[in-house]
């Protein structure tokens, strides 16, 4: 089995230019936890998901690090922060986007779970001039290791 | 005059030539800022035994392990500390005391980081206060700027206060043999009146910034500072050890105890404490975090720095360069003291301190003869003390403290520049030196 072969070849994905506010939509509508970014070549700029999402509703000194340890201290209120997402939503994604763990086409079957071990989540595959190629995801692999060897 | 501490040179080279073009090139490239200052400290000192400036033994001689074990005890006190949220407290606190105003907080702000400055290192009272700071004022929705900027001088003007509150105080004191005591008695006094000084032309320049609406300031009431204690055991501990440790450096002086067996003593007591009911597997789990909060970068940037400076001091140019000054000054107490003052503080704000200082020790220690023996020069360290530490306010790069807060600034996204900060800081350190310039002539000369 190659990556190839689990390759998820047209997932979600978003441009630069694609308002916060939007992606929010695809998170919600895919229930994605983050999706590739890309730029106008079709090359990954990045990701952008829940994590960079998060992070834009917090106050800036807990994302920092070393930052605020807790926040047990700020009253439970869901006013502010709906403020700040209504804020943000119309933000551009290419402003808030974090840096991609990639893999390539050729990567081996063991780092791949190695990277999506460490990661969590889906991971984009990428060729050596940056070009998207796709999405690979755990759930794509364990099926195929369930799935009776064929010959 | 190298007696049998040195190793041959190679390819009999000049001693003194060797040295010095080691210490000025290391100088230049630390102040460069393109090679971290530890790489180039420890290259430095190598190269002095290399080439026969010291040999091994005579370069372990040249490092103060007392400074060092004074910041490493300091440093894991305060990493074992902080686990338990009182320095969030004590900002959350100190903010709602003033009922949430801006101008009130940023004072209030400002003792608490001269406090904790003077008891900590500057660089970890920054770390701990700053991100409590910015998320103030990111809920008053006021501008951090003034906030910061009032933060990096607190901490510079407090450190100045204690043996223990900053690196050059910690080195000045460790060898002129000088007490926590001598430094609370004769440094300490002026800097209350140096700290209102500054705090008046901050309020000045940006008294239009300091207004929050009412829903902002009813935020920040809001927080609820108990919560902020995330560890009560482990904060009475530390706060038991942290007590101890400061009565310690006040009351046994006397008995020969030097500050970094104090240090490291607190510092062992309080991992004890806190890990006397774990598993073993927890305990080096602890033990491993906490040492590996100390700033190792620091520690082996002095080591490298102490090992160049002795290096030149065997080879003769400290007493060339405190022969220098002394003609300068024409053997004048009060102008040698003024000097010393004025040129610590200047080239404190363009460079780093720590190795102006480290290299102005030896040569203030030289100078004992000419002016009746080391009570006597006294105020020269003094002299040295205020000037290396409130010149650090003089521009961006003149302290650890600063480049800390200008990189959370940066990451928070509200850059603090070179420019824009030299051109309010440098008058500022300027008025501090001028206020110690007086204190100093009043009561010493």
């Amino acid at each position: 089995m190659s990556l190839l072969d689990v390759i998820n070849t047209h997932p979600v994905t978003l441009t630069l230019n694609h308002t916060i506010g939007e992606a929010l939509q695809l998170m919600l509508q895919h229930r994605l936890e983050s999706m590739p970014v890309l730029d106008e070549q079709q090359r990954l700029a990045g990701r952008f998901g829940v994590h960079e999402l998060l992070g834009l509703l917090l106050p800036k000194a807990a994302t920092l690090e070393p930052g605020l340890s807790d926040l047990s201290f700020i009253a439970n209120t869901s006013e502010h922060m709906r403020t700040r997402l209504r804020q943000v939503s119309a933000h551009r994604v290419g402003d808030h986007l974090s840096e991609a763990v990639t893999l390539r086409a050729g990567t081996s079957l063991p780092e791949a779970l190695l990277l999506l071990y460490r990661h969590g989540s889906e991971l984009p595959v990428v060729e050596t001039n940056g070009q998207f190629v796709g999405m690979v995801s755990p759930w794509e692999i364990l099926a195929a290791l369930a799935a009776p060897e064929q010959n | 005059m190298l007696g049998a501490e040195a190793a041959p040179v190679i390819f009999g080279w000049d001693v003194l030539w060797v040295a010095s073009t080691l210490f000025v090139g290391s100088y230049a490239v630390i102040m460069s800022e393109q090679i971290n200052r530890a790489i180039v400290a420890l290259l430095g000192a190598g190269l002095m035994i290399l080439l026969g400036v010291l040999n091994q033994q005579a370069a372990v001689r040249g490092v103060d392990f007392n400074t060092l074990g004074l910041l490493i005890g300091m440093m894991v006190i305060v990493a074992v500390t902080r686990k338990s949220g009182v320095f969030q407290y004590v900002a959350i606190w100190s903010a709602k005391k003033v009922d949430a105003r801006p101008w009130g907080i940023l004072l209030m702000l400002s003792c608490v980081t001269a406090l904790f400055s003077a008891l900590l290192d500057n660089v970890t009272t920054v770390l701990l206060i700053v991100p409590v700071t910015l998320l103030i004022t990111e809920e008053l929705e006021v501008k951090p700027y003034p906030y910061l900027f009032a933060t990096i001088f607190a901490s510079n003007i407090g450190g100045t206060a204690t043996l223990i509150g900053d690196p050059p105080n910690i080195m000045i004191g460790s060898a002129a043999n000088l007490s926590f005591n001598d430094f609370l008695l004769n440094v300490a006094p002026i800097i209350p009146v140096v700290f209102a000084a500054t705090m008046l032309p901050i309020y000045l320049i940006w008294r239009k910034e300091f207004v929050a609406s009412d829903t902002a300031r009813e935020r920040v009431l809001s927080f609820n500072e108990n919560e902020a204690i995330t560890d009560p055991r482990l904060l009475k501990q530390s706060m038991t050890v942290l007590v101890l440790v400061i009565a310690c450096f006040i009351f046994a002086h006397p008995f020969q105890l030097e500050p970094a067996t104090i240090a490291l003593a607190g510092a062992a007591l309080l991992l004890l404490l806190e890990n006397l009911p774990h598993s073993a597997e927890h305990q080096s789990k602890n033990v491993h975090s906490a040492f590996a909060e100390v700033e190792w970068v620091t520690i082996f940037f002095f080591v490298g720095l102490f090992i160049m400076v002795y290096g030149i001091e065997q080879a003769g140019l400290i007493k060339l360069l405190a022969d220098r000054l002394i003609g300068l000054t024409q053997g004048d107490f009060t102008t040698t003291t003024l000097t010393i003052l004025w040129s610590s503080a200047i080239l404190s704000a363009l460079v780093d301190n720590i190795p102006f200082v480290a290299t102005m020790i030896p040569l203030i220690k030289s100078l004992a003869p000419s002016f009746g023996g080391p009570e006597q020069i006294k105020p020269l360290w003094w002299a040295l003390s205020l000037g290396a530490c409130l010149g650090g306010n003089g521009s961006l790069i003149g302290a650890s403290a600063n480049l800390v807060v200008a990189g959370f600034a940066e990451r928070a996204g509200y850059p603090i520049r070179f420019v824009p900060f030299l051109l309010v800081a440098f008058p500022l350190m300027l008025l501090s030196i001028a206020i110690s310039s007086v204190y100093i002539y009043w009561r010493y000369l």
